[in-house]
């Protein structure tokens, strides 16, 4: 029995072999460059979505019913071309993607940023404090999740009207409870740690223990998470949009795009083909990334 | 018992403490004291309570019952500033115990925040002389935790605690994740601190070894219980229970297999 089992440890520390061996080195040969290229991609959407305006002179939500439906390429009649074509309205497809990049990229940095401080701060509260705040919280949360996000935010979203803020909110809101779970779960283990014990037996006051002795060893694993977050939230906020109960008509977003051309699919493709490809491979490249920065965080699961 | 006759710097009362959903108490009926500059170990082996009774002396346990007090006062409900910087403590593991991402710098000098009156009026010269006090380089200063030994480490565990002056340092099993020529040096650094500013040691360890070479008296603890406590040398020469001398012939005599009776 022995001597199976050093075969079997032996076999094990030689690393895998034969199918296993080749798909791991396929894994690893485009992984590192599937990394760069994703990366190149998340870089171009946010210089686009930063240039904005700059890149492209056509208004994304100015409408000219003679320009309705152009294909991509076509010659507009102000005598302009509309490289990527024109929506049932008539508005230029090219300045509605850029314009819609630029929100979802303000969109999903505000609407990450509140979800990743206030769950953070909540889950260092329950973790740390323990006790009955952290039981209050964690039913809170486990009444939350029986909501689908989605409807929660389409809730809020309705209920406090279609402005910028109140998206940001909504989707802040639905997704807050990852972070104030990973942050809950440092922080369990790090009240136990030696240096915040001799940090209490000094007398350290405990604003300062969580923020000199807590918080940094939380922050790593929450910034992992941040790229999962955003891309889930620069999706909603297009289903948001998408269902109409998203952004107002005024701003541009690819889920209002999708939405608009829905109607023409048959004859005009590119209108709700175009933003959501771009949305489809911004998430994909966003997941790239967060992968590679979830790994040697050692945190896979997705609470 | 107690033949001393100065006051007990630390009186631990008929303390017991049982941890939240567990039915058997972790401590039970304890009392030791422990005069100023003396130097106390406890004894036992693993799970014994002995560890646990170290955290109620430093205040992160409350007893469930019992009192511990120090210089005469009882310690309950919160502790005052003066209260906190007379006991301090060393913990095992000391890398753990050291915070990986902050310099030595910051480590040694974080009490004084807390403690002012114990800040020297040189902060600068003050981080020097503690270091030197703890046979450490004053150019460890500026490296991070993570780029110390784990000797070192415990060095600056102690230089952290003595910062601020205290007269009670609770080390629970401090030297007992160090190899045994660096265990020595930290053991003769604790007896020349006790020396030099008359600090008192609880000193936690199932060690017997080094009980031997550094208690004044000991304390024999088993499954939360005191079966015996006494001057060193009366427990090493005379054990008087059963626990007692299967402990003591398990280290002493290796070659005869310990004889133990259970006392219950």
């Amino acid at each position: 029995m022995t001597t199976t089992l050093t075969d079997k440890a032996a076999a094990d520390a030689a690393g895998p072999r034969g199918y296993a061996a080749v798909l791991g080195r396929i894994r690893n040969g485009t992984g590192r460059a599937g990394r760069w290229l994703a990366l190149a991609i998340i870089a171009g959407y946010v210089l686009i979505a930063a240039l904005g305006p700059v890149l492209d002179p056509y208004d994304p939500v100015s409408s000219n019913l003679k320009d309705r439906l152009l294909a991509p390429g076509a010659r507009t009649a102000a005598g302009g071309t509309a490289w990527l074509g024109t929506d049932g309205l008539g508005r230029d497809m090219v300045a509605q993607l850029i314009a819609g990049a630029r929100t979802s990229m303000i969109v999903g940095l505000c609407a990450v940023l509140a979800a990743g401080v206030f769950g953070v701060v909540v889950g260092l509260a329950s973790g740390y404090v323990r006790g009955a705040a952290d039981a209050v919280i964690m039913r809170v949360i486990d009444v939350q999740l029986a909501f689908p996000p989605i409807l929660l935010a389409i809730v809020i979203a309705g209920l406090f009207g279609h402005t910028l803020t109140n998206v940001v909110f909504a989707l802040a809101v639905t997704r807050w409870i990852p972070f104030a779970r990973v942050a809950r779960a440092s922080a369990l283990s790090l009240r136990e740690r030696d240096w915040v014990l001799a940090a209490r037996v000094l007398g350290v006051p405990w604003w300062r223990i969580i923020g000199r002795h807590v918080l940094p060893f939380v922050l790593g694993p929450a910034v992992a998470i941040t790229t999962i977050e955003f891309s889930l939230i620069i999706v909603s906020e297009a289903g948001l949009s998408f269902l109409g109960v998203g952004l107002p008509p005024s701003t541009a977003s690819w889920g209002q795009t999708i939405a608009s051309g829905q109607d023409h699919l048959n004859t005009a493709w590119w209108i709700s083909t175009l933003p959501g490809v771009l949305l489809a491979v911004l998430v994909v490249a966003i997941g790239i990334v967060g992968d590679r920065i979830t790994d040697p965080a050692g945190n896979r699961s997705r609470p | 018992m107690t033949s001393t006759a100065v006051k007990p710097l630390l009186d631990v009362r008929d303390v017991s403490i049982t941890y939240p959903r567990r039915k058997t108490p972790a401590v039970d009926d304890v009392s030791l004291s422990i005069g100023s500059g003396e130097i106390v170990a406890v004894v036992g082996e693993s799970g014994s309570g002995k560890s646990t009774l170290a955290r109620a002396v430093v205040g992160l346990l409350r007893p469930d019952r019992g009192s511990i007090s120090h210089d005469g006062t009882v310690l309950a409900g919160r502790r005052t500033t003066a209260q906190r910087r007379d006991i301090q403590m060393v913990f095992q593991d000391p890398r753990s115990s050291l915070n990986p991402r902050l310099t030595v710098r910051k480590i040694v000098a974080e009490g004084w925040r807390t403690h002012p009156s114990a800040r020297p009026a040189d902060p600068e010269a003050g981080l020097v002389q503690l270091m030197d006090r703890v046979g450490l380089p004053a150019g460890l200063l500026d490296r991070t935790a993570e780029q110390l030994s784990g000797g070192q480490a415990q060095r600056v565990s102690i230089a952290r605690a003595i910062s601020i002056g205290p007269r009670l340092l609770v080390c629970d099993e401090a030297v007992s994740a160090l190899d045994v020529s660096v265990q020595t040096q930290i053991l003769s650094l604790l007896l020349r601190l006790r020396d030099e500013l008359g600090l008192a040691l609880l000193f936690i360890t199932h060690d017997l070894g080094v009980v031997r070479q550094i208690a004044d008296r000991v304390v024999v603890m088993h499954s939360a219980r005191v079966v015996e406590q006494g001057p060193a040398d009366d427990i090493f020469e005379r054990p008087r229970d059963s626990y007692t001398r299967a402990l003591l012939d398990s280290v002493l005599d290796l070659a005869a297999p310990p004889t133990y009776e259970d006392p219950a």
